[in-house]
């Protein structure tokens, strides 16, 4: 890698000109997320006179979209939603791809084309019969009705990802610990599990973007204001404050900085989950 | 019973609760979804009989269905078009920075694709809003106030208008995947090249080009499959309108189902839609696999390897 550093940079100009045009596109992408920022901190009438600079300072218009906006209420709503989905799936997803990767039941490579054939399922081909199934069982419009789906969503990629994964551990291990009298689930918790840290972040991550960015399902089933997510939660905002320009950004920073602060500590497994999905799909 | 036999068997009750959830919402329903596309099920009763082809012909004969589809493909061709080709470029740039300068463009051009779409929508349509917004804002205090729109309240802007924005968001995405494919390219292979007096231009068209058709197969299929199937970005900023120019199939799908409930007629949207994209993927496949010369280019590196 090193000696060839010098060679790389050889033609000048074209250095110049890529350097340019990667400049103009990241203010093209980065600006308007600060123009939102700095928005979010104006009063309206700073808004329509400045639009480029800010003369007032109005943190206020945070309490305003977080208490009477209910930004609040649907940021929680989109934690709780998350946590509890991404929960359930971790477990799932590591029993399965355990399953897959060092039990190997019978019929297992049959087993592994159906859940395969998860990836390739469109959400409008399963959407008309969750409703009614979810109606049926008594859970339409609840948070259930949400999570059950959502823990679904994620699933075929999430086991695809992790049981390639697993399939490339080493086995010494769990035949020695055999030998040694452990337990199939001592043998998972024990040794497997810690060897699984990494694949299991970038599965979270993976399973993470999908379900606190998703809006469909959560339009269809959720009516409540009480249990809106923040996806959807947003379009009532949006309506809200339609004209009062600084309390729209303030709650759409509300909506964006913690992802955003999460992103930036630990960027390299964001782009490595989703860039892993992309790949294996 | 033998240790092994045991194994296998807990391999069963390992798989027991993600066959759950797969046989409930996602087996199951899209069964149920292809068999009652055929009957006369609707929303408000559950009665139902088999009725034929007669959803399809229906269909088939829907003025609304088919401009919506080609809707959808405008947007789709386009925004994979300019993602792919603009995406290649700027992960060439990119991979041409000292490590510092890659390190921040790869962070900072990813950020949009971490939000959620419902939160760029709002976004947007506030930065494009026709009096206040800061694309007109801009233009104006550069003196082209004359090119000033309602951006997506106009018949002549409004598409475009979508595909802007969701370039904007994904074009990062696209960039990262091709720049990561460009490191995987072994440096001995272009180093020879350079000794055979190749320039940037030869290397960019004959080694980047070729040694990334995986990559570019992955990112057409990602590209034209999301935009066949894009909702919240068309939902939020448009609602479909003005008139009908961005009412894309899945909102159509959406309205036949949940707000005139006639469930029959959504789901043979829903399995040709299906059809729709089985077929884009498979095409896009057989091209990029017509292309390929990551398979077998005797450097022992696999199609999954490389990328």
């Amino acid at each position: 890698m090193k000696p060839d550093r010098k060679k790389r940079y050889k033609s000048l100009p074209l250095m110049v000109l890529s350097q340019i045009v990667l400049i103009a596109l990241a203010v093209l992408i980065i600006y308007p997320l600060f123009f939102v920022l700095m928005t979010s901190f104006k009063s309206n009438y700073d808004v329509l006179v400045n639009p480029f600079g800010i003369k007032t300072f109005q943190p206020e218009n945070y309490v305003q979209a977080w208490r009477i906006g209910m930004i609040g209420k649907f940021f929680m709503n989109s934690v709780i939603t998350t946590a509890i989905t991404l929960a359930i799936q971790m477990v799932v997803i590591v029993m399965a791809s355990y399953a897959f990767g060092k039990l190997k039941p019978w019929g297992s490579p049959v087993l592994e084309i159906v859940y395969m054939f998860g990836l390739f399922v469109t959400s409008e081909m399963i959407t008309i019969p969750n409703f009614v199934t979810l109606k049926a069982w008594g859970l339409g419009g609840t948070r259930a009705s949400l999570i059950l789906p959502y823990v679904t969503n994620g699933l075929a990629m999430a086991t695809f990802i992790m049981t390639a994964f697993v399939k490339s551990l080493p086995t010494e291990l769990d035949e020695a610990a055999m030998i040694d009298g452990a337990s199939i689930l001592d043998n998972l918790i024990k040794i497997t599990l810690p060897l699984m840290k990494p694949v299991i972040a970038t599965v979270t991550i993976f399973n993470f973007q999908g379900v606190w960015s998703e809006f469909y399902w959560a339009l269809i089933e959720v009516k409540k204001d009480a249990l809106k997510t923040l996806p959807l939660g947003l379009m009532n905002f949006q309506s809200q404050y339609n004209s009062e320009y600084g309390i729209l950004c303030a709650g759409l920073m509300i909506a964006t900085l913690p992802v955003l602060l999460l992103y930036l500590r630990c960027s390299s497994y964001f782009i490595g989950g989703m860039t892993a999905g992309a790949v294996k799909g | 019973m033998n240790y092994r036999s045991k194994r296998k068997l807990m391999g069963y009750v390992f798989l027991l609760p993600s066959f759950f959830f797969l046989a409930c919402f996602l087996l199951y329903p899209f069964c149920k979804s292809v068999v009652m596309s055929f009957t006369n099920w609707n929303g408000m009763k559950d009665t139902y009989k088999f009725v034929g082809l007669q959803n399809y012909i229906d269909l088939f004969n829907n003025k609304n269905y088919w401009a919506a589809i080609k809707i959808n493909l405008k947007f789709a061709v386009i925004s994979t078009a300019i993602q792919t080709f603009l995406g290649y470029l700027l992960a060439y740039a990119v991979y041409n920075m000292t490590r510092r300068w890659q390190a921040f463009y790869k962070v900072a051009l990813y950020i949009p694709v971490i939000l959620p779409a419902s939160v760029i929508a709002v976004m947007w349509k506030f930065l494009l809003g026709a009096q206040t917004g800061l694309v007109n804002t801009v233009l104006r205090s550069i003196g082209l106030g004359n090119l000033a729109h309602g951006w997506v309240g106009e018949k002549a802007t409004a598409l475009g208008t979508i595909i802007f924005v969701n370039t904007w968001q994904y074009i990062g995405f696209t960039m990262v995947l091709f720049y990561i494919a460009m490191q995987n390219i072994s440096t001995e292979v272009l180093e020879s090249a350079e000794v055979d007096g190749a320039n940037k231009w030869h290397k960019l068209i004959y080694f980047f080009v070729p040694m990334t058709v995986g990559t570019t197969e992955t990112n057409v299929i990602l590209s034209i499959t999301g935009g066949m199937k894009s909702f919240a970005l068309f939902y939020m900023l448009t609602g479909g309108g003005p008139g009908k120019t961005t009412k894309v199939v899945s909102m159509l799908i959406y309205e036949t189902a949940f707000t005139e409930f006639k469930f029959n007629k959504a789901l043979a949207m829903a399995a040709v839609l299906f059809v729709i994209i089985l077929i884009l993927t498979v095409i896009s496949r057989y091209i990029g696999a017509k292309y390929n010369y990551e398979n077998d280019d005797g450097r022992g590196r696999t199609k999954g390897g490389a990328r």
